[in-house]
């Protein structure tokens, strides 16, 4: 049931980024990505290889179908890679090393907000440092990143809510 | 032996993190001409003054034949402003409208690569010595070598003529016929000349120089000799070789030219073609 969930979770998400917020133009300054929440949603017990493995096959996922060659694996792998220390320290994961299944408030408490926001941030600047490769236009890099990440986390708390209670069952 | 095996057990994943990672910056780098040159200059920030060390070793090596080269070129030089001196008349003549089009600044290569498909070099002066994105990039004696691409506060990474990506206009000289020169990624000392018209009267030896609505190089700039010409598939224009007159791999001191009415009359026509 949890995994059929965790499934539906990712779908949803891809679904979203790909044929939705990929086709929707606000504005130049606001690009909401929200494909990151299969990795962030990750069961806790999964392994640093897995974590890579899962990165990797959803950056490169996503490489393809936004045509950005390699841009969406470069974020995605340190966010898998790091997603272990990020959860030790933030959500501090070593009171509840026994624990299993993925990160949510019923499991984390008020931590897990800490290591959600975190998580998308983290991605949002690789993201949009990636992409932009200059500290030309400072500003509006900067602009850039605080509207998506604003609208961001909006769309990706209320994905993850839908589906909380069925992940955390 | 345990030991390695060990070693690889707990360092494993960091490592194929780091490969993995190393592999999505190159595959992004190379997708197109703009990350390719951002990159360049972030790590031209990095090893930019490893390589000026290593060009400036290699450059007091070429002096001698450097300065034999200049100071022929200047006398050439001399030789030209008399003549013209000798040819004007008595009245002024307003001339800034001419002359005053480019700005000069000369730069040395400190890094370049002709191997690639897609070649850049990177050049040891960057925008607080006021260097722009798409100044013209010439060697001493006034053959095109590329343009600038992108640029850091003390570097700047310039497209050589050898990216199959770089095209600019060229004039036959003599005849006048233009045509589009394009390089096929085959030979570092042979740019294709094509599209030049089958009514033009193009011949082996012909020097091919940049067409004057080039908004990089001035006018005269000159690319090369026509080697070879054929007549195009469709049988409607003239296919040519033409041997650069710059040696691409040997460059050192070069200059570097800024078209100042370019951006003016990009405007115009981008106003034009909305």
């Amino acid at each position: 049931m949890k995994q059929r969930a965790y499934i539906l979770l990712t779908f949803v998400a891809l679904f979203v980024q790909v044929f939705i917020l990929n086709n929707l133009s606000i504005s130049p300054i606001v690009i909401p990505m929200v494909y990151i929440i299969p990795i962030v949603m990750m069961p806790i017990e999964s392994s640093q290889f897995k974590m890579l493995l899962a990165g990797l096959l959803l950056g490169v996922a996503m490489d393809i179908a936004m045509g950005t060659m390699g841009l969406n694996t470069i974020t995605t792998l340190p966010i898998a890679f790091f997603r272990r220390p990020i959860l030790n320290s933030l959500a501090g994961l070593s009171s509840i090393s026994k624990e299993e299944g993925i990160p949510s408030i019923k499991r984390l408490g008020v931590r897990f907000h800490n290591y959600f926001i975190f998580m998308i941030v983290f991605h949002l600047l690789l993201f949009y440092f990636a992409e932009w490769l200059s500290f030309d236009n400072f500003g509006t890099l900067i602009l850039r990143i605080v509207c998506s990440t604003v609208v961001s986390l909006l769309l990706d708390y209320i994905i993850v809510m839908l589906f909380m209670k069925r992940l955390s069952a | 032996m345990q030991k390695l095996i060990l070693f690889i057990r707990k360092t494993g994943v960091a490592i194929l993190f780091i490969i993995l990672e190393i592999i999505a910056i190159r595959s992004y780098a190379y997708s197109t001409p703009y990350t390719q040159a951002r990159l360049l200059v972030w790590s031209n920030m990095v090893v930019g003054g490893v390589h000026s060390t290593f060009a400036g070793i290699t450059n007091y090596f070429a002096l001698r034949k450097e300065n034999i080269r200049l100071t022929e070129y200047i006398a050439t030089l001399e030789n030209r402003i008399r003549t013209l001196e000798a040819s004007l008349p008595e009245e002024k003549i307003r001339v800034d409208g001419v002359l005053q089009k480019y700005e000069y600044l000369s730069a040395k290569i400190i890094s370049s690569t002709t191997t690639r498909s897609r070649n850049f070099f990177t050049l040891d002066k960057g925008y607080s010595d006021g260097v722009y994105a798409d100044m013209a990039v010439m060697t001493a004696d006034g053959s095109a070598v590329g343009v600038v691409v992108d640029c850091s506060e003390h570097f700047a990474v310039a497209k050589s003529l050898l990216n199959v990506d770089f095209r600019i206009s060229g004039v036959l000289e003599g005849d006048g016929s233009h045509g589009s020169l394009v390089w096929s990624g085959e030979d570092t000392q042979i740019i294709d000349f094509v599209e030049v018209s089958k009514y033009a009267n193009v011949k082996q030896g012909d020097i091919v120089r940049a067409a004057g609505f080039s908004y990089y190089f001035p006018r005269e700039t000159v690319i090369g000799t026509v080697e070879e010409v054929e007549l195009a598939n469709n049988g409607t224009s003239y296919n040519c070789k033409v041997r650069l007159a710059a040696d691409m791999g040997r460059q050192y001191n070069v200059i570097l030219v800024h078209n100042t009415s370019a951006g003016e009359a990009r405007e115009l026509e981008d106003s034009v073609k909305k």
